[in-house]
């Protein structure tokens, strides 16, 4: 019921691509550190849409057992960007970029800020999501069978018609 | 295969009385018409989904962030009755809500 994002998959699948730029940091030609930008903000983009997607299908409501353990999983493969991400940095601030190096670091430290805030959201909604439900009232239960059995409820119907939430 | 939700006016009022916006409350609604009443049985009989094993309900939790009322997290447990599912009826038994 809660599947994780194309956008998360798809960033997550640049940590290759992050682990690449950071062996060849100390031979980026101008071109290679333009492309570099450009690969921090799609990744930066894709975090952006993926957060937007989360919460939207937050906001329509999930099983939360299902979501738990899809963002769980998530929230590690998340750590192992940040982890990525990091290390890009580490190396960016200590090398002799040949051009753009201020921008190259600053869109780093973007991405890396929002990969911090993803996290946080991400990892407070699981554990509210796993937060154990309180115990059956089995009074209410039995209330409830004796009413069916009565021939006192009804088939539930909503009271208005749905929205999309976009 | 869509299932007929039986609910007692107790727990509709339950339902009605929860302290969650317009927009949530309809998401709560949306949830038991396309998701409970739809339920598959491969989710139903599973064994970590029944709170008892010789008796005839499943649980489901159903979690959402109402971004209308302080972006809180709530929790709804729904116990269902599927005593009568052969022919296509459930019951909700019991609705509880946490807001988190």
């Amino acid at each position: 019921m809660a599947p994780a994002t194309f956008e998360t998959d798809l960033a997550v699948g640049f940590t290759g691509t992050l682990n690449e730029i950071l062996e060849k940091m100390e031979v980026l030609s101008t071109k290679d550190v333009h492309t570099a930008i450009l690969v921090c903000n799609f990744i930066h983009n894709l975090f952006k849409d993926a957060r937007r997607g989360i919460e939207n299908g937050l906001r329509q409501g999930v099983e939360a057992r299902s979501f738990a353990t899809t963002y769980e999983r998530a929230v590690a493969e998340l750590d192992r960007v940040r982890g990525a991400v990091a290390r890009v940095l580490e190396k960016a601030r200590t090398s002799h970029l040949p051009t753009l190096g201020e921008e190259f670091i600053s869109s780093y430290e973007d991405l890396t800020a929002d990969l911090d805030r993803l996290r946080q959201f991400l990892a407070e909604a699981v554990i509210k999501a796993k937060a154990p439900p309180r115990p059956i009232d089995w009074d209410r239960v039995r209330e409830a069978d004796a009413a069916y059995a009565r021939g006192e409820t009804m088939p539930f119907l909503k009271s208005s018609p749905s929205r999309n939430i976009d | 295969m869509a299932y007929s939700v039986h609910i007692s006016d107790r727990e509709r009022a339950y339902l009605e009385s929860l302290p969650l916006s317009a927009e949530a409350k309809q998401n709560v609604e949306d949830f038991i018409v396309y998701a409970i009443a739809r339920v598959d049985d491969a989710f139903r009989n599973d064994p970590a989904n029944r709170p008892k094993s010789d008796a005839p309900y499943f649980q489901v939790e159903f979690f959402l962030l109402d971004a209308l009322d302080g972006y809180r997290y709530h929790k709804l447990t729904f116990v269902v009755n599927d005593e009568h599912a052969a022919v296509s009826v459930l019951s909700l038994a019991f609705v509880d809500h946490q807001a988190l």
